[in-house]
């Protein structure tokens, strides 16, 4: 059955921006697809102007009511469309008209009252040192919620926790008022949308504008109305709230199972009809084509492990597959009773070269919530993947990532004494002359001093500034789903829900571990050099030491080989970072932790990170993930994976990820599926938490490389990103190729 | 206590057996397959390798080598004679590029046994285990036994790559400790065999018969070399057909991926130059799905 027709498919590529024009992801702003119908509201300028003026009235009053005001006026003034080829509206203003207006303009004014912590942000992320940011980018919605009360009965529950408060102080107040503001407007939306489907019947108006009446009266009765209240949820929040939505539905399957298997059993819809929304539904996220990649997770094993999901997984995966997309990017939850046909089917996408999955692996996952900040058994069984492969609390967890600190940096400061040479300022701490050190034991103490201090300052910055989140940008749709945040009647990502954490996310760690072998090896056991030597060949970004260069790039202990003693220092140096950082307070009456995912920081820290003792020269990228640095992983597969689970994974609660490439030779026919299956069962087994793969041979790269028009869909999965082939740099290209033609 | 002598541990193997493997290279082969693609694994004695395109001129090996193999030419750059080389291994550690490589390596079982048992989860998620494989691991017929056996008190799954011309006594040895044998099938008829192996096939088909009248499962390999043995897939599987502990037959197309093995170790390549195109691999495969037999992709 054909899921959907082509003329629908290239209604919906181009609605969000023009398929046959130049898109760059990261500017994905400034485009709008095709023209919709002025009359139904008003152009981008009348748009702007109308919010400005409205920022100007709203000055002085508490920022949630000011930016419901804002939020309602965008939802009642937009350009809408409903087209006869797609079942989910058209929303013109989805470039987030508040960032401008509204919310940037909180951000400098709540940051230039810190000159200090802007100082220091500054700093850190011009010298690559650390990047600090105000983090409202991984918030998932409490679905369950969200799908049985629908729009208007998260309306009235507001409303009845706002009457049921005995004494209201006028902030909480402000905040019920905003929820009533924007959850009536999205209503008023969807109400303009049923008079427009009414105005423009075509085939699918009857089916859409009953489920728009619907959704707009109660919760949604069926798979269509409940992919609608997905769909306007997120159109919502992201395009006008501001609010990323990091998962559609906490599990895709199982927000929709019961709706799904109701359906089938009254005959309402087919299986094949589910799965042509669906094909709509997932279409939308590839044409909005977010630089990110939109996440949703499936799978996973309820508390009770009495539903099985599965077929309605497998119809996803086969929904998704049959699309060829590389977006969204889809975050597998596993565990032991998880249904192997999906796992196989997953496995069978990867290596065909469908590279936008993660497996995360249940087991791994528990131990690291339960033992790292006390959450119930059945809180991390659930969690909800957030992102890439963050770990949030379903519901009841809002994460701010702060920091994503540059463990090389820290090298680097140890042979400069805590200069910054990128800055010619004094960023580290002052650990003394390095070529004074005479034991190893010395260089090493220095190292941890120097990454101290940068932990330190982050959280000591990021105390300071992670506090005001609900006042730069408040989570006014997103707090009326979180029940917690209602009783208390205060902003759900800032404070409401029961663990408003923070986290940081460790960069270049093998970089830095390789960097501290070669200096034992190469100084101190072999003394093939000294540390004033390598001093000045570090400075002099190598130039004039190929020798030594050479030495240091083939040192015989690297991370990556199941070296016990190489993985002893990588152990050591991951788990004094976890449990330095994790359970240290943040500024919202909680905690923080820890996770090892670098996202595209390897590559933009790299560029800002002085020459490394491990043979890398200025500029390079550093490690990514808890991957070895690339080509280091001499010994293959299976003595990475140890190495890797040395580090004990599970001290990492907030995201644990390994990347593993694999050779095509490697996966092929059934012997190379069942090996895949092999290593993502051995990796769970052992703690391991986030698994994902590239499946790559280096010719192919290399074609790839030199015929760009030839693989316009190759993916690859950067630190959890689904990225474009062709969308790297060339420098990142190489990276891959590297790495690819290490594999054999 | 025997000591092994080998030339290489490669984990992950994923086509030497079921599951995720990790394959043991002995050295020493009764065969000269003219296509053979591990000529380290030829000779019994230890061999140096040299990748010299690799060579970073860092000179490490000239002071660690006794005889002067290593020396540099008037221009200062490195340069290696093989015949002042005595396979010592010294430069190996010295040099930091990984040019060299000393393929040859005494190793006891007890050795051997605990880096097999380093990737023990893999093979039990996957029902993997150990192959052998070489060069003719049956050559060294008593540390087979020896290492075979400690597998299986492991309850690891054992696998025996062999190219069948060995004896009687070596096969015996192993027969007992031995889950599967990757049997490889050159060719059928004796003055093919010879001409591209150098040796007579009668050994290894009567070896093969021995195996499966003992109801050894036997996973059939065929190399499948064009304008060499490509002519011979109907009347192997003739002799194939009839074996009943045959668990399937993989034709393995001929690639000549060790041309630059035979340059680095300073040895005449035989390698041949046709390789096979998809077509005619489909083709040999298809003689065999005819004649009833499994065939492995």
């Amino acid at each position: 059955m054909q899921l959907i027709s082509a003329a629908d498919r290239a209604y919906i590529e181009n609605k969000y921006h023009r398929s046959d024009e130049p898109f760059d992801p990261h500017r994905r702003f400034n485009y709008h697809g095709y023209e919709y119908d002025p009359s139904t509201g008003l152009e981008d300028e009348q748009m702007y102007n109308g919010l400005e003026k409205l920022y100007e009235e709203t000055k002085g009053i508490d920022h949630a009511l000011a930016k419901a005001k804002a939020f309602a006026f965008v939802l009642d003034n937009a350009r809408i469309d409903q087209s006869p080829h797609d079942y989910f509206f058209g929303f013109y203003n989805w470039a987030r008209p508040l960032d401008k207006t509204f919310i940037s303009k909180w951000d400098k004014e709540i940051f230039s009252s810190m000159p200090e912590v802007e100082r220091i942000m500054s700093l850190y992320r011009k010298s690559g040192t650390a990047e600090l940011w105000l983090d409202t980018d991984h918030a998932v919605p409490y679905w369950v919620d969200i799908l049985s009360l629908g729009f208007p009965g998260l309306l009235a529950r507001s409303e009845s926790y706002r009457k049921a408060a005995k004494e209201l102080t006028p902030k909480q107040d402000a905040f019920y008022q905003a929820i009533r503001i924007e959850y009536e407007a999205i209503l008023r939306l969807l109400d303009r949308l049923s008079d427009f489907v009414r105005a423009h019947p075509s085939e699918k108006s009857d089916l859409i504008l009953e489920s728009l009446q619907s959704i707009r009266n109660g919760p949604p009765q069926n798979s269509f109305e409940a992919l609608l209240v997905i769909y306007t949820y997120h159109v919502c929040s992201e395009s006008v709230d501001q609010f990323q939505v990091r998962s559609l539905g906490n599990g895709l399957d199982r927000s929709l199972y019961s709706f799904w298997k109701k359906d089938l059993e009254t005959g309402l819809f087919t299986r094949d009809e589910i799965k042509s929304f669906l094909a709509y539904l997932i279409l939308q996220y590839a044409a909005i084509g977010n630089y990110w990649g939109q996440p949703f997770y499936l799978c996973g094993t309820d508390y009770d492990e009495k539903t099985d999901i599965s077929e309605l997984t497998l119809d996803i995966l086969e929904v998704y597959d049959s699309l060829e997309l590389y977006n969204p990017k889809i975050q597998v939850k596993i565990d032991y009773n998880t249904n192997p046909k999906i796992v196989y089917r997953v496995l069978d996408m990867i290596r065909k070269g469908h590279n936008s999955f993660v497996f995360c692996c249940i087991p791994g996952i528990t131990k690291s919530l339960m033992s790292c900040y006390g959450v119930t058994d059945e809180e991390a069984r659930n969690c909800d993947i957030s992102g890439c492969n963050e770990m949030h609390i379903r519901g009841k967890e809002a994460c701010m990532i702060s920091a994503l600190p540059n463990a090389a940096k820290a090298i680097n400061y140890v042979f400069n004494d805590g200069m910054d040479t990128v800055l010619g300022e004094r960023l580290g701490l002052s650990t003394g002359d390095v070529s004074k050190f005479s034991t190893f034991d010395e260089f090493y103490e220095a190292f941890i001093k120097q990454f101290k201090f940068i932990l330190d300052t982050i959280l000591d910055t990021a105390r300071k500034y992670e506090k005001y989140v609900a006042e730069i940008n408040p989570s006014v749709m997103l707090s009326a789903t979180i029940e917690s945040s209602l009783k208390k009647g205060v902003d759900g990502y800032g404070f409401g829900v029961k663990y408003p954490t923070s986290s940081m996310l460790l960069c270049s760690f093998a970089t830095a571990v390789d960097s501290i072998l070669a200096v034992k090896e190469l100084v101190f056991e072999k003394k093939l050099t000294t540390l004033s030597e390598l001093k000045k060949a570090l400075d002099a970004n190598w130039e004039g030491y190929e020798s030594l260069r050479q030495k240091a790039l083939n040192a015989k202990k690297k991370y990556g080989n199941a070296d016990p003693d190489a993985d002893c220092y990588a152990a050591a140096i991951f788990r004094w970072f976890s449990t330095y950082v994790t359970g240290q307070e943040n500024s919202r009456h909680s905690v923080y932790k820890v996770g090892v995912p670098s996202t595209l920081h390897f590559i933009s820290q790299g560029k800002l990170t002085e020459a490394t003792p491990d043979g890398r020269k200025m500029g390079e990228e550093c490690s990514k993930n808890v991957a070895p640095v690339i080509g280091m992983e001499r010994k293959g597969v299976t003595a990475m994976l140890r190495s890797a689970l040395s580090t004990q994974p599970w001290l990492f609660s907030e995201a644990y990820v390994l990347d593993v490439m694999l050779h095509p030779s490697a996966v092929s026919g059934s012997d190379g599926l069942e090996a895949m299956k092999a290593l993502v069962d051995t990796y769970m087994k052992n703690d391991g938490i986030s698994i994902q793969f590239n499946v790559f041979s280096p010719e192919m790269l290399l074609d790839a490389q030199e015929n760009p028009a030839k693989y316009k869909n190759l993916q690859v999965r950067v630190s959890g990103w689904n990225v474009l082939w062709n969308d790297l740099s060339r420098e990142e290209q190489d990276a891959y190729i590297k790495r690819a033609s290490s594999l054999i | 206590m025997e000591k092994a002598n080998i030339f290489q541990v490669k984990h992950f193997a994923v086509h030497d057996g079921p599951g995720i493997r990790t394959t043991v290279f002995f050295k020493a082969c009764p065969l000269k397959c003219i296509w053979c693609h591990n000529p380290e694994g030829l000779g019994p004695q230890r061999e140096l390798s040299f990748v010299e395109h690799k060579c970073i001129n860092c000179q490490g090996c000239i002071s660690a080598c006794p005889n002067g193999a290593h020396y540099t030419d008037e221009n200062g750059v490195h340069r290696f004679n093989r015949e002042l080389c005595v396979s010592c291994g010294a430069c190996v550690d010295a040099c930091y590029n990984s040019c060299l490589t000393l393929y040859g390596t005494e190793v006891s079982s007890d050795e051997l046994l605990k880096e097999l048992l380093e990737d023990r989860d893999f093979y039990d998620s996957s029902q993997g285990g150990v192959t052998l494989s070489g060069g003719e691991c049956l050559m060294q017929a008593d540390f087979c036994q020896e290492l075979l056996s400690k597998l299986k008190k492991l309850g690891i799954h054992t696998a025996v790559d062999t190219c069948g011309f060995v004896s009687r006594s070596a096969l015996d040895k192993v027969i007992p400790y031995t889950d599967l044998f990757l049997y490889d099938l050159k060719a059928a008829d004796e003055e093919v065999h010879i001409k591209c192996t150098g040796q007579s096939n009668k050994l290894i088909l009567e070896n093969l018969s021995y195996l499966s009248s003992l109801g050894k499962p036997l996973e059939i390999r065929i190399p499948y070399v064009p304008d060499f043995n490509s002519d011979q897939m109907e009347k192997l599987s003739d002799i194939i057909a009839p074996l009943t502990s045959v668990t399937g037959v993989r034709v393995l197309g001929y690639h000549n991926f060790a041309k630059s093995k035979y340059s680095s170790l300073g040895i005449p390549c035989t390698l041949p130059e046709r390789l096979p195109e998809p077509e005619e691999l489909e083709k040999a495969r298809e003689v065999l799905k005819v004649a009833g037999i499994k065939v492995l992709e």
